[in-house]
């Protein structure tokens, strides 16, 4: 009973966590101001918050192993 | 680097943990939804020191560690019965998507990124509730592997007797 209840409520709230770390790439963004030369490259941009999707590769390692 | 280990140790330890618990990573992740959600509205969106807030935002990866740990927690708890796996694991998608898709509107406005601080704030709220539940789901999680075990030594006791009996006659 509590796995059909409280479980996609804790679900509903952690997703919505997701948008902090995806707030990132705004930020990269965010130095480069026009009319000032380019602090970050455009590949930088796109590049650097990737970093923040490194738990996902290890995650499904660690579904592969629990499951 | 340290977010990869980071997030394989909460498995291992997920794995290792008395039970197999899955509550604690759950925890743990909404305490980390909390603590850098709050970090990141509450300092400078650009410090004197670029580091300080690319580490925040790295280190806020692992509040989203605990979802591989959440599926993992209904499968186990509905192995039993294929058709609560496949109903809850409709409606947690359900939440989901359905929320995801219209309250990081207000949360999130792409118009004000990346100076978000009240969305930042709303989700550490998020979280805290998150946390809130994860503790709930352990403690009655906790309760109903107790009552079951309690319900399988009577029978047990009694399949004893009854074989011992069987025995002398």
């Amino acid at each position: 009973m509590i796995v059909l209840t409280t479980v996609p409520l804790y679900f509903l709230f952690a997703a919505q966590l997701g948008q902090t770390t995806g707030s990132m790439i705004f930020w990269v963004k965010s130095y480069n101001v026009k009319g000032q030369p380019p602090v970050f490259s455009v590949a930088a941009i796109n590049i650097i918050p990737l970093g923040v999707g490194l738990p996902v590769i290890s995650q499904d390692c660690a579904d592969y192993r629990s499951t | 680097m340290i977010v990869i280990v980071g997030a394989l140790t909460a498995a291992w330890v997920s794995d290792a943990l008395p039970g197999s618990a899955r509550w604690p990573i759950m925890a743990f992740a909404s305490t980390m939804g909390i603590i850098f959600p709050t970090a990141l509205a509450a300092t400078p969106v650009h410090p004197t020191h670029r580091a300080q807030r690319w580490v925040l935002y790295y280190l806020a990866a692992t509040m989203n560690v605990a979802a591989g740990v959440c599926w993992t927690f209904v499968n186990e708890t509905s192995r039993h019965d294929p058709e609560k796996r496949a109903y809850v694991g409709a409606m947690m998608n359900a939440f989901a998507y359905i929320f995801t898709a219209w309250v990081p509107i207000f949360t999130f406005p792409t118009y004000k990124q990346p100076f978000i601080v009240t969305g930042n704030y709303v989700n550490a709220g998020f979280a805290a509730a998150a946390l809130v539940l994860s503790v709930l789901i352990g403690y009655l999680h906790n309760r109903d592997v107790k009552r079951k075990a309690a319900q399988k030594q009577p029978s047990l006791r009694d399949e004893e007797t009854s074989s011992g009996e069987q025995e002398k006659l």
